[in-house]
């Protein structure tokens, strides 16, 4: 059973770290990205051929796939964001990009086209997924919470107003980018080294859909919200299980549900930490004592 | 006295349409010059000129003898000209203090990302002294009991305040105030003008400011220009404008001398 368990958290933090770059770069610089899919993908074969042709550090081969996805970022980033796409616009170019991605990794020699890499070596435990996640969200949430991460949620707030501030705009975008793609990077790489075999269609726009969704379903502006939001979307197709066939059809009306209810996500614009929660519980105390006199009056 | 910001034969098409034609004024250091004209004449657009927003179709801008059209906005606001909205533009998600300390970030935070991803000791020291930095300039707009609220649950006329907060923050030489008493009642605007002459004392600053206000505006300009579809018809003091008869005429109303005689 525990290995069971085991196994489904090992996946729900991998996707967490995917989630975290995504929310630098949706949640708080406001960029939809449709193609992160393909930052996973890069990090994942980079890091898997290091360690498994190139007999390479596992640690070492995490950082240089998350490198590479950062530097491929950077290479779909410059002409797009120096254009000023925006929007609809900028997430239709992520769109192609990713497709694109897929394909080219299909058709390589050293990726070894659509029958994929197998045998890969076996080296991302659950404690060191945990470990790589836990210091992950310590350095997303530095990054966020400085003045770096302030001027990118002032483009989200107003771009206009950013820009009279002095913020240049393509930069911070860019660097938002590089910073998710690297954290999507590293991601695949320990993904790789989990299920010890990756081919080009696990990598699919449905999994980029499925890390904005946790973005925007967690809350905008905020980092615990996404993970939280990640982790329950991982484990709930398996909670659901009992449903059996219609467990997508649960999740999608999870998500729907979420949309009307809260359409600021889960935690938007707030963090889950100790703070809140000391808070929170002040508010409940304050209401306890107004619940009878609530009930005198019907 | 020396000219800060000299305009010359500034033209902006927009297809068949001339938002400004051949506009030429210039504001001399320390002076608060009005730009006046009825509603659609051009003013915000030359604003937007000014500041790099869109680019002049032809013309110049020399702003401390160097040429400004053809910048990117975010380096004309390293230069020293800074802008108000006239449809406010504040960071709504973001607290009152945030939005000042955003616009201070720019200016004069110096850290590195890897100092922010570590939290090193100078990066904490570098955000205490950025945030009591931010404070000073809402205490100048008297905003500092409302440092902690969200910027968007400020009245009307205080997030207007906030606005020249967060222009201050941003250290300008030039201030563009792109009506900032609009909706503001009789009183709160006198107030608000009070304002505006003490920090152009205080931060020596020259302002160009547009307003419909017209008490506002001849109490505070040095001089005015006042536009019409694009062009200017008049500048000089305001007592020269209130005598203009095309002032009078396009804009002022003949209504406007009677009353005041």
């Amino acid at each position: 059973m525990w290995n069971y368990i085991e196994g489904i958290l090992c996946l729900a933090l991998i996707s967490v770290i995917s989630v975290l770059g995504l929310t630098v770069f949706t949640g708080f610089t406001g960029m939809f990205s449709m193609g992160h899919a393909a930052f996973i993908a890069i990090g994942a074969y980079t890091a898997s051929i290091l360690t498994s042709k190139a007999h390479a550090n596992f640690y070492l081969a995490l950082a240089l796939g998350g490198l590479m996805s950062g530097f491929v970022s950077l290479i779909i980033g410059y002409p797009t964001l120096r254009a000023k796409l925006q929007n609809d616009y900028f997430a239709i170019a992520t769109l192609g990009f990713g497709e694109a991605v897929r394909v080219i990794l299909e058709n390589l020699k050293i990726t070894n086209g659509a029958r994929g890499l197998v045998g890969i070596p076996a080296r991302s435990t659950f404690l060191n997924i945990l470990l790589i996640t836990v210091l992950l969200t310590i350095i997303t949430a530095h990054y966020v919470y400085s003045k770096y991460g302030r001027q990118s949620v002032a483009i989200r707030e107003d771009h206009v107003a950013a820009e009279m501030m002095g913020i240049n705009l393509f930069t911070v975008r860019l660097r938002a980018l590089f910073f998710s793609a690297v954290m999507a990077g590293i991601g695949g790489g320990l993904y790789a080294h989990y299920v010890n075999f990756i081919q080009p269609s696990m990598f699919t726009s449905t999994q980029s859909t499925t890390l904005i969704a946790a973005v925007v379903a967690g809350g905008m502006g905020s980092i615990t919200g996404p993970f939280v939001a990640m982790l329950i979307f991982s484990a709930l197709p398996e909670i659901l299980r009992v449903a059996d066939m219609w467990r997508l059809v649960a999740y999608g009306l999870i998500l729907v549900l979420i949309m009307v209810l809260r359409p600021q996500g889960i935690f938007g614009y707030k963090e889950l930490n100790f703070k809140f929660v000391k808070r929170w519980i002040k508010k409940i105390r304050a209401k306890k004592p107004a619940l009878p006199a609530e009930g005198g009056d019907a | 006295m020396e000219e800060i910001l000299v305009v010359q034969k500034l033209t902006k098409v927009f297809g068949g349409v001339v938002a400004c034609k051949d506009l030429s004024f210039c504001v001399k250091q320390g002076e608060i010059k009005g730009l006046i004209g009825p509603n659609g004449a051009g003013k915000t657009t030359a604003f937007n000129l000014i500041t790099g927003v869109i680019p002049p179709t032809s013309g110049s801008i020399l702003f401390m003898g160097e040429e400004l059209s053809g910048m990117k906005p975010h380096v004309i606001v390293k230069r020293g000209i800074v802008r108000t909205f006239q449809n406010i533009r504040l960071f709504q998600n973001l607290t009152v203090l945030e939005n000042v300390i955003i616009a201070l970030d720019q200016q004069n935070s110096n850290y590195s990302v890897g100092a922010s991803i570590l939290r090193l000791p100078g990066m904490k020291r570098e955000e205490r002294r950025v945030r009591e930095a931010a404070m000073d300039y809402l205490r100048v707009m008297n905003l500092e009991q409302r440092a902690d609220q969200t910027s968007s649950s400020l009245p009307y006329g205080l997030q207007r305040k906030l606005e020249i907060a967060r222009a201050l923050a941003s250290q300008p030489k030039l201030l563009l105030l792109d009506e900032p008493a609009a909706g503001m009642n009789p009183e709160e605007s006198r107030e608000l003008a009070r304002l505006i002459q003490k920090i152009r004392d205080d931060y020596h600053l020259s302002i160009i400011l547009i307003d419909h206000h017209m008490d506002v505006i001849m109490d505070l300009c040095d001089s005015i220009a006042v536009i019409n579809f694009g062009e200017k018809i008049a500048e000089g003091t305001p007592e020269e404008i209130q005598r203009n008869p095309d002032v009078l005429q396009a804009y002022l109303g003949e209504g406007y001398k009677r009353a005041k005689s």
